[in-house]
Parts: structure tokens; C-alpha cells; sequence
């Protein structure tokens, strides 16, 4: 039978843990905002990680970061391949060592939404920008770009003031290659790159949701 | 008499109202829009500009969608046109754009609606460089080149 429960109760590190040291194993998928991540144990060994678009202990290292969501545990399962080889307490130390790292180098409120917007199913690529358009947080393809989703902001909003409406809650662009979503957070807009694939009304929900506790 | 595609699109319940424009902003026709011209054409520019802005990057885009708590301004962009419309609280978004596709395909192929775009039809990238740009609109213009 597999054991399910939320990281809200049961840490992750802590998760691990148990499994590691009974020797397990198995296999534990993690839900977050609708975007799984599975971790793999082997005789009590991490074994493979897999949270998209990262394999091996780097989406372990993503996971670490996970502070809610649903988990199962399904004992007796395999890994499908073997992706880590390093020991679990030295994954689980370098895991803690960076989210340690990345709390005191950049506790801020922006890099705190940025790494919960990239959980999001869908989500490739999010960053911050100013309204002079200059990237504030996040990792963006240029200053270019980041001009241009600035002045798509400043003209939907001088649109809204013809029709007398407040501030957008979002606006959404699509082209062949993806779909972009700016929204404003505290006098900054944040913009978020989807896989075109995935529908708008699917994706924004999360997007609020998280945007919302942030 | 009224495009029979834009009475198509006004009659899906929350639309409010539809206009046809040029990639430079010109308003063909409108059916429920807001009465004041000189509104309609301002919206027109400022939502075309968004698509030149696009294309000065080497990117089409071929939809924006503008969310306010209640309202919803839709652009389908067809290449020298585009439909621009005005949703009061909507619930049939799928509906909405099979059918603007659809109206698209027959606006593209009639005559005389295109022959009034190619009459007004200049070039898009004038949006980025007319007179009417406040201060932070040639700045981020600027940016882009």
C-alpha cells in the first residue's frame, strides 16, 4: 500500500531520510502546483531524480526546495535508470547547503517567486523586470526583451485608461513558439514563458495561487 | 450593411463589441464598440504597437489577450489585419477564438474588405516612431533596436 501525505507534515529531507535508512525500494512522486517530481530509491540509495526539465541530483536539489505539495510512496518500486550515484547524506547535506545558501545570498521576496513560478507544470522560464525595462530577478534572454514585455505593459495599460479601467490583472501574448504572460507585482511585472501547449485558462489558476502567498 | 463575421463574434454571449483593424491601427469597421472614434483609434494603435514592438525582435504574434477582473480585450492578429474585441464577463473564450479564426479565414478572403486595408495599409513599424509616443514609450522603443 502506498503511503501519501503533504510536505506540509512530512519534510522532504525528513522523507528521504526514513526511506534511505530503511534500506527502501521505491519510488516517491511529489505534486506541486500541478508540475510531479519523482525520486528514486535503490536499497536504500538515491537512485534517481527526475522534475522537469531536470534529471539526476540536480532535480533533487530543485525538490529540496519544495516546502509543500502532495506526496506518495510507492515501495517495491525500481529506478527506471540510475542517474545518481553520489551518497544519500552527502546529497541531502549538499541539497540543505544550498538552500541555505540561496535563503541567505538572495532572501528576497522576488528570487522566493521566481522558484515557486518555474514549479508550475508549463512554466520554462520567469524573470523580473522594472518598468524602464531593466531585468531585475531571473534569468532572461535580454535587456531586449525585457524592454519589449515593459512596453507591452505601459501600453496595455494606457489601453485600459480609454476604457477607464484600472491596471491589467495580466496580459497574454502568443507566437509559434510561446506563450508569454506579464503580470504586475509591486510596481514590477513579472513575466512568465509557458510551453505553448499549455492552455491559459489550465496554467493561470497556479500562477494566482502562487503569486497570491508570495 | 454590417460584416456578417463581426455580428458572427458580437453574438456570443459576452462579447460586447468587435472592431477590424489595420496592422497600423486604422479602424475598418466596428459593430458594439465604444462610439468615440478618436477612443477606438487610440486602442487600435496602442494594441498594434504591441505586435510591431513583437516583430521588432523577429517575433509574430499572432494573439493578445488584455485581463481585467471583469473585462477581457481579445486581439487575433492576421498579418496586414486584425480583430480587436471587447468581452464584458466571458465564458465561452474557446468559442470565441474557433469563431475569430473562422471569421479571419472569410475576412482574408473578401474583396472588398481587403481592398479598404490595402488602401489605408502603410507600414506597421510607423507605430513605433509617430509623434503621439509619450516620454516612456520612446524610451523602451529605444531599447528595442
Amino acid at each position: 500500500m502506498a503511503l501519501v501525505g503533504n510536505l506540509h507534515d512530512l519534510k522532504l529531507p525528513n522523507l528521504i531520510q526514513l526511506n534511505c535508512m530503511e534500506r527502501n525500494t521505491a519510488k516517491l512522486t511529489v505534486e506541486h502546483a500541478g508540475k510531479y517530481g519523482t525520486i528514486y530509491f535503490h536499497e536504500g540509495q538515491i537512485a534517481h531524480a527526475e522534475y522537469d526539465p531536470d534529471i539526476g541530483e540536480q532535480a533533487l536539489y530543485r525538490m529540496l526546495r519544495l516546502s509543500e505539495g502532495k506526496f506518495k510512496v510507492e515501495n517495491g518500486v525500481r529506478p527506471p535508470l540510475i542517474s545518481i550515484s553520489t551518497n544519500w547524506n552527502n546529497l541531502l547535506l549538499e541539497g540543505l547547503h544550498q538552500l541555505d545558501t540561496i535563503e541567505i545570498e538572495d532572501d528576497s521576496k522576488e528570487v522566493r517567486l521566481l522558484s515557486m513560478i518555474m514549479n508550475v507544470r508549463g512554466v520554462k522560464r520567469a524573470w523580473i523586470i522594472d518598468k524602464k525595462g531593466m531585468t531585475v530577478k531571473g534569468e532572461t534572454g535580454s535587456e531586449r526583451e525585457s524592454a519589449l514585455q515593459a512596453l507591452i505593459y505601459h501600453e496595455a495599460e494606457l489601453l485600459g485608461r480609454l476604457l477607464k479601467l484600472d491596471k491589467p490583472g495580466y496580459i497574454s501574448l502568443v507566437s509559434k513558439i510561446k506563450r508569454t504572460i506579464v503580470k504586475e507585482i509591486d510596481k514590477k511585472m513579472v513575466i512568465i514563458d509557458i510551453e505553448p501547449k499549455y492552455q491559459l485558462e489550465t496554467v493561470m489558476p497556479f500562477i494566482d495561487n502562487v503569486m497570491q502567498k508570495s | 450593411m454590417r460584416n456578417r463575421w463581426l455580428n458572427e463574434i458580437t453574438g456570443i454571449t459576452g462579447v460586447e463589441g468587435v472592431m477590424l483593424v489595420t496592422a497600423e491601427g486604422d479602424v475598418i469597421e466596428n459593430l458594439g464598440t465604444p462610439d468615440d472614434i478618436y477612443i477606438l483609434e487610440s486602442i487600435a494603435r496602442h494594441a498594434m504597437r504591441m505586435s510591431a514592438a513583437y516583430r521588432v525582435l523577429g517575433n509574430d504574434v499572432r494573439e493578445i489577450e488584455l485581463v481585467w477582473q471583469n473585462y477581457r480585450l481579445l486581439v487575433m492578429n492576421a498579418g496586414p489585419f486584425a480583430l480587436i474585441v471587447f468581452c464584458g464577463l466571458l465564458r465561452a473564450i474557446s468559442l470565441l477564438r474557433i469563431t475569430l479564426i473562422v471569421a479571419i479565414a472569410h475576412l482574408s478572403e473578401d474583396k472588398k474588405i481587403m481592398k479598404k486595408i490595402k488602401k489605408r495599409s502603410a507600414r506597421s513599424e510607423r507605430l513605433l516612431k509617430t509623434t503621439d509616443l509619450d516620454q516612456m514609450e520612446i524610451n523602451l522603443i529605444s531599447k528595442l533596436q
